[in-house]
């Protein structure tokens, strides 16, 4: 990495501090301004008053909400996230646990979509209006429109009912049993990314196709595929790249859902029980790491794309 | 009557222990008198061999996570039946749920006053650490349950002080006499935990580190996805439990949960949609189990707001929603009709009548109450809960009959107990479950006023009510004390704070392979009694 790039990276992530400040205080007020007692919630219907009232205290929850900001505030800059209230679990603890589970599915998931995305692309670039090409757009837009536990239940029946390839649920041990277990969340997943990432790929590659340095490279005689991988798709992959960073926010709200419909035990369903919960550190801490994971992504693709495009220059 | 049933049990138990004992543990006959009995709709096909068969892993889907294995913090229901599985107390449930058994206490008597609950125990109880289980461990594990780390300390009123009063005794003695003592003493919270290991390590050690005597012990916890339980080798019931472990398996979806019944990923699943179990019950490595549960659904009536103050209109309501409509249009079928405040514990009323759908009467009712002409209400549920939807739709149609125009408003689950709780509401979609087969727990939670909850914050007050409520745990005589609950209900229907809506049973779905799958009233299970025969 050269001096630019590295001066760049150093300047937007000083810069993260202040935005993940404004996300902290933004989630630590919104989440308790919902209705909805920690302790209550805890202790179930059944407890009296008085011990939902010591387990309060027990919570810190009695305290003026200004003093628990305060306290969180002290905390974060110490690097400490708090307890869980409702596990009592170190909240950093509680992440790390499951933040490998989110990352791998979210990165199987971009590989899983390339994969997808990259070969139908370029099908219906050079087979550009035909039968196929239709074909492949109706079904972008159909797997764009639906649901995503749709596709989720729909793939379960398919893939592991009807044909045993694939487990129903859960994340598996070793590394090829994750491989297994994250292939259908994976897939679901890619059945609404690999339309965003088809069509401008798609419209990209049909531009460059007709440009003069293709048409000199064919004349020079290089072959047909040659020319496809090494000039053309050079230059159009560099479109997903970006469209893959600005997904990244969308992609991780995605494995939320999915997450749930094939029980893995990842970031997404930490935080949708915690929030049935009101376990309101964990949704702090989780909100945090979401933010961060976005702005670090974002950021590495812009230095990803100086790599793959020497012209472009950062500022 | 309550001492001498225990003392029956008591004699039935030695014969059982004789029996067992001189079978040697690798021998199970057939005839092992500790083998679960049979349940309705879990016969074993003819053809199969009855015998326990040992080894085996128990993969059992349920909804969500526990949030820890320490026994005096967790208050949901799946937590507490884990817990259940893993740590022993002084007696137990029955495996149906509707009496009380010898655990760790092989006996007990009951002072003449009823004060003084002497228990003897067994000297052969091993933690999972291999420490003996002393007679000073259960009285650390009770006063800790009654004290301030508790989450349940509120069910220990009348415990003046818990005393070691021999090599293997423990002395009880209470305020005043106490009828529910010894269902409470069943609870999970009530489970004994090594005085050791808890005050060396630490509360929060303990709740993700457990140590019990029970028949399972943890051995991983992958939070979110799944408790991997292994045998106790050292279990006091000798030869049990017959499996290898128990998998509590976390998933929440529904389609999910079936799918991997179906792909046999699961030997069990709970909380199966009612609307599945047909289609389940048509496949043949499958067995469906539909255990009836302690658990009543009701409709909280607010009658701090007008006009729900006045009894004609929340007896008029109640007349109008056919209850036995929504169970067969929603439950499937699957369900009771509710008529009482109770679920179905001890001294449930079974002759109320409660309020069998009558179009007329609640007409009639509304002419003559404060609002003749109808009014405009809310309906507040849960919004996570098809059931809730489906049966909110029906009631807004059966109550548009008496000319009360309901409007739903569908809510995440967390903000309707808030509602609830802190009194914003008009009525409101909601159940409970009790913990123990006595009647004391609900009625003091759910029904009267002095109980805490202002008889389930409907602002329900009589106080002849409460004054016979607090009477009632006192009662020795089992007949006039059977006497007073049924009254309690009977007034507590006719006051209806509540709209009495059904019982909801529990939906298992097992693999054929599995057997002796019990569940008890309170929702329990053994997995001590399972097994797993060869496919």
């Amino acid at each position: 990495m050269d001096i630019g790039r590295l001066q760049y990276a150093v300047k937007h992530i000083v810069s993260l501090v202040p935005v993940l400040l404004g996300i902290s205080i933004i989630t630590f007020f919104m989440i308790r301004l919902i209705p909805g007692d920690p302790a209550q919630i805890l202790l179930g219907p059944r407890a009296n008053p008085e011990t939902v009232q010591r387990v309060t205290e027990r919570m810190g929850l009695d305290q003026p909400l200004l003093n628990q900001y305060l306290i969180y505030m002290q905390n974060l800059f110490q690097g400490n996230m708090g307890d869980s209230i409702i596990i009592q679990q170190p909240v950093l603890t509680l992440i790390g646990e499951r933040l490998d589970v989110t990352l791998f599915l979210v990165i199987y998931t971009t590989i899983l979509s390339v994969l997808i995305s990259v070969p139908i692309a370029m099908w219906s670039a050079v087979r550009k209006d035909s039968l196929l090409d239709n074909g492949f757009r109706a079904a972008s837009i159909t797997g764009l429109s639906m649901p995503s536990f749709w596709i989720g239940i729909l793939l379960m029946l398919l893939l592991s009912i009807k044909v045993k390839l694939f487990p129903v649920s859960g994340y598996g041990n070793t590394f090829t049993e994750h491989l297994r277990h994250l292939f259908l969340p994976a897939l679901t997943i890619s059945f609404s990314l690999t339309p965003v990432l088809i069509r401008p790929l798609r419209t990209k590659i049909i531009t460059i196709l007709s440009a003069e340095f293709v048409e000199a490279a064919r004349a020079r005689g290089i072959k047909e595929s040659q020319v496809m991988i090494k000039h053309v798709l050079r230059n159009a992959v560099l479109g997903t790249v970006t469209i893959l960073g600005v997904n990244v926010g969308w992609l991780l709200g995605g494995s939320v859902i999915v997450e749930t419909v094939f029980s893995v035990p990842g970031l997404g369903q930490l935080l949708i029980s915690s929030i049935l919960t009101r376990d309101y550190p964990v949704i702090q801490g989780l909100v945090l790491v979401f933010a961060a994971l976005v702005i670090v992504v974002n950021l590495l693709t812009d230095i990803l794309y100086t790599i793959l495009d020497p012209r472009v220059k950062l500022e | 009557m309550k001492k001498r049933l225990g003392l029956a049990l008591v004699s039935v138990w030695t014969m059982i222990s004789l029996v067992a004992c001189s079978a040697s543990p690798a021998n199970q006959t057939a005839q092992t008198p500790q083998q679960p009995a049979p349940q309705p709709g879990a016969e074993q096909t003819a053809e199969q061999d009855n015998t326990p068969q040992t080894g085996g892993v128990l993969r059992f889907a349920r909804n969500h996570d526990i949030t820890s294995f320490d026994p005096i913090i967790p208050a949901t229901n799946l937590a507490i039946w884990t817990v259940l599985n893993m740590y022993d107390q002084l007696v137990r449930l029955s495996p149906n749920g509707d009496g009380i058994e010898p655990g760790v206490a092989t006996d007990w008597t009951i002072s003449e006053d009823g004060k003084t609950y002497v228990f003897n125990l067994r000297d052969d109880v091993k933690f999972h650490n291999g420490m003996p289980l002393t007679p000073e461990d259960v009285k650390y594990s009770l006063d800790r349950a009654r004290g301030g780390d508790s989450n349940w300390d509120w069910i220990y009123p009348a415990i003046k002080s818990i005393d070691v009063t021999g090599e293997h005794q423990v002395t009880i003695n209470l305020e005043a006499p106490y009828l529910p003592l010894l269902s409470t003493l069943a609870l999970s919270s009530s489970s004994i935990v090594p005085k050791q290991v808890v005050e060396e390590k630490g509360k929060e050690f303990f709740a993700n580190n457990p140590v019990g005597s029970g028949p399972f012990q943890l051995e991983s916890w992958q939070r979110g996805q799944k408790i991997v339980l292994k045998k106790n080798p050292d279990y006091w019931q000798k030869g049990k439990p017959y499996l290898d472990g128990v998998e509590f398996v976390q998933v929440p979806e529904d389609t999910a949960k079936i799918f991997m019944l179906q792909a046999k990923e699961l030997e069990i699943s709970s909380n199966v949609p009612f609307s599945s179990l047909q289609q389940l019950e048509a496949d043949p490595s499958l067995h469906v189990l539909v255990a009836p549960f302690a658990r009543l659904d009701m409709i909280p009536i607010n009658s701090t707001v007008e006009p729900y103050n006045d009894l004609k209109i929340r007896q008029a309501m109640n007349y109008a929603i056919n209850k036995q409509e929504i169970i067969d249009a929603v439950l499937m079928g699957h369900g009771e009709v509710a008529t009482s405040y109770l679920p179905k514990v001890l001294y449930y009323n079974d002759q109320l009548e409660g309020y069998p759908y009558n179009l007329e009467k609640a007409k009639q009712l509304m002419a003559e109450s404060s609002r003749p002409d109808g009014f405009k209400a809310t309906l507040t549920i849960n919004s996570g809960s098809d059931i809730n939807s489906q049966m909110a739709v029906i009631m807004k149609e059966q109550l548009k009959a008496i000319g009360i125009e309901l409007e739903i408003q569908q809510l995440e689950p967390g903000v309707v107990d808030e509602m609830h709780s802190s009194m914003k509401y008009e009525m409101i979609t909601t159940y409970y479950s009790s913990d123990i087969i006595d009647p004391d727990e609900i009625t003091m939670f759910g029904a009267a006023p002095s109980g805490g909850t202002n008889a389930y914050y409907t602002g329900y007050n009589n106080e002849a009510l409460d004054k016979m409520a607090l009477q009632a745990q006192q009662e020795q005589d089992e007949t006039k004390r059977k006497e007073m609950y049924y009254e309690l209900q009977r007034i507590f229907s006719e006051d209806a704070p509540f709209i009495f809506l059904f019982h909801t049973p529990n939906s298992y779905v097992t693999q054929k392979n599995v057997h002796g799958f019990q569940v008890s009233n309170m929702g329990s299970y053994r997995l001590e009694d399972v097994w797993l025969s060869k496919q």
